[in-house]
């Protein structure tokens, strides 16, 4: 072959070759196009799906703090690994984040229900954890708080599990029931004390009914003092009802006993709240002396008048309540000889429940009835609104001054 | 007969309350000593009184009458003890064996129980 011929045939076979070199470079140009899309497809669905996972995370992380519920999460060993504000308002404290010591639970203390103490490792938590129980609902717990003071809270526990089905560790949901509970509490402080209030009362009614019904009266005379009495009774409880039953006041237990009475009845002092023992006692002291200033006394006449008065004198731990019934323009007293119940009550049910003998004075003007006891004996805890000095507001039974 | 001349010492803060337990003590022929108004008064009365039996209610002007009881357990003098309404928890364990009975008081309860105290056979009460 001629060098010439040789020349072209290496010409040719080069050309063919950058041809071939071309038609491959445009394949794999076209190739890298075509991974170049997908590629660019691929980042775009994942950045959306970082972005819808993103705005998903961010939901739930605003439902997590803000959300009223106490959540937080532990691992399988029981390290605590996040917990929201309103764990950490209920716990009173915020746990150290993998604090070995602090596990299970991010309270100062646990105690169950009833009072007793609940370690950390045995706490609801821990036993979901473990597996000995597959869940917790609406457990009951008290949680003291480094403050010393407690709350009580409902708890309610999942497991987080993996694909095997192994607990990984689990999420504790729960929130404070205190008030709840405090309402329980002092509905059963009412019911006790109602049911304890009723029974006293009818214990009363039994003594009062024996003693009126006994003695010398007719049994139609003794029907009408006990009914009487009874009635009085009820105005003790009326006083008792105006003041919440915390006790009664001295002038609403005087104004109920007139009430059906005409005139000539004045009383005046300044607001005594009785405590409830008393009242009864204090009310059946007034019916008493009340009935018999109109049977005998000062109310028996038409110009017969009775004053009333009470005061305190003194003050704080020396302070005393006075009370006096004084009776004028009645026919000449005559003590009197009988000893019936009226008289047990006007001596001795006052001075057992007053703690002093009250004075009665026959005097022949007017009958007097005073008492003097030491106000602390007498009034309930916190009393009637009085001024710092003197009486204060001072009580003007109504209608019943002429 | 099985209440003459027996002392019972009776613990109460409401006079009126008191007036239905000493008079059916003394209807029976017992003698009743007090009534003791405070847990100081019931205190001296069992110091220094010679007593049968004691009928306590359980609440007395604030306080609860668990010291009165203990001290009368200790001299072995029986107690029963009345109350307008005692939630059973309330009582110590110690007292709640002993014979609870409710105000108002029922006569024929009182002396059957007393009579059960003192060691004589008692009627049976109607429920």
């Amino acid at each position: 072959m001629t060098k010439t011929a040789r020349a072209s045939e290496n010409l040719l076979a080069m050309n063919e070759a950058l041809i071939l070199g071309s038609l491959r470079q445009h394949e794999l140009t076209d190739a890298a196009d075509a991974l170049n899309v997908q590629l660019q497809r691929e980042i775009t669905q994942r950045k959306q799906l970082e972005t819808t996972l993103r705005e998903s995370e961010q939901r739930y992380r605003v439902l997590f703090e803000l959300g009223p519920l106490a959540v937080y999460s532990c691992d399988v060993a029981g390290n605590i690994q996040n917990f929201n504000r309103r764990s950490a308002e209920l716990w009173g404290r915020e746990p150290v984040l993998g604090d070995i010591d602090e596990r299970f639970c991010g309270s100062f203390k646990l105690f169950r229900p009833d009072g007793s103490f609940l370690p950390h490792e045995q706490c609801p938590m821990a036993e979901v954890l473990s597996g000995k129980i597959p869940e917790a609902r609406d457990v009951e717990a008290l949680i003291e708080r480094p403050d010393g003071s407690r709350i009580f809270v409902v708890a309610n526990i999942r497991p987080l599990k993996n694909q095997r089905g192994e607990i990984t560790g689990a999420i504790n949901c729960f929130y404070d029931i205190t008030e709840r509970k405090e309402a329980e509490q002092r509905q059963q402080l009412l019911t006790d004390e109602l049911a304890h209030r009723s029974k006293n009362l009818l214990a009363v009614i039994q003594a009062v009914a024996s003693r009126s019904l006994s003695g010398t009266r007719s049994l139609a005379e003794a029907r009408e003092v006990l009914s009487q009495r009874i009635h009085a009774l009820a105005r003790s409880q009326s006083a008792l009802a105006a003041e919440g039953f915390r006790g009664a006041q001295v002038a609403e237990i005087i104004r109920l006993e007139f009430e059906g009475f005409s005139g000539r009845v004045t009383a005046s002092g300044p607001d005594v709240i009785l405590h409830p023992r008393l009242a009864q006692t204090f009310t059946l002291v007034i019916h008493e002396l009340a009935t018999n200033a109109s049977k005998y006394g000062a109310l028996s006449l038409a110009d017969g008048a009775v004053v009333i008065v009470w005061s305190i004198e003194g003050e704080h731990g020396a302070a005393r309540f006075r009370f006096q019934w004084q009776e004028c323009g009645g026919p000449p007293v005559v003590p009197p000889t009988r000893q019936g119940f009226g008289r047990i009550l006007l001596e001795r049910a006052a001075a057992q429940d007053f703690g002093t003998s009250p004075n009665i004075n026959f005097a022949p003007e007017g009958l007097v009835y005073e008492i003097d006891a030491p106000l602390s004996a007498v009034e309930v805890a916190g009393g009637g609104i009085r001024a710092k000095s003197g009486n204060g507001k001072v009580n003007r039974v109504a209608g019943i001054v002429k | 007969m099985i209440f003459a001349g027996r002392r019972v010492l009776v613990v109460e803060d409401e006079f009126l309350v008191s007036l239905t337990t000493i008079e059916f003590l003394e209807c029976a022929g017992c003698e009743v000593v007090g009534p003791a108004t405070t847990v100081a008064m019931a205190m001296q009365f069992v110091e220094t009184e010679f007593l049968d039996a004691a009928v306590l209610d359980i609440n007395i002007s604030g306080d609860t009458i668990w010291p009165v009881a203990e001290a009368l357990r200790r001299k072995g003098v029986p107690c029963l003890f009345l109350s307008a309404y005692s939630p059973l928890s309330e009582i110590p364990e110690l007292f709640k064996v002993a014979p609870r009975l409710e105000k108002p008081l029922e006569q024929k309860s009182l002396l059957c129980h007393l009579s059960a105290i003192w060691g004589a056979e008692c009627e049976p009460v109607s429920p």
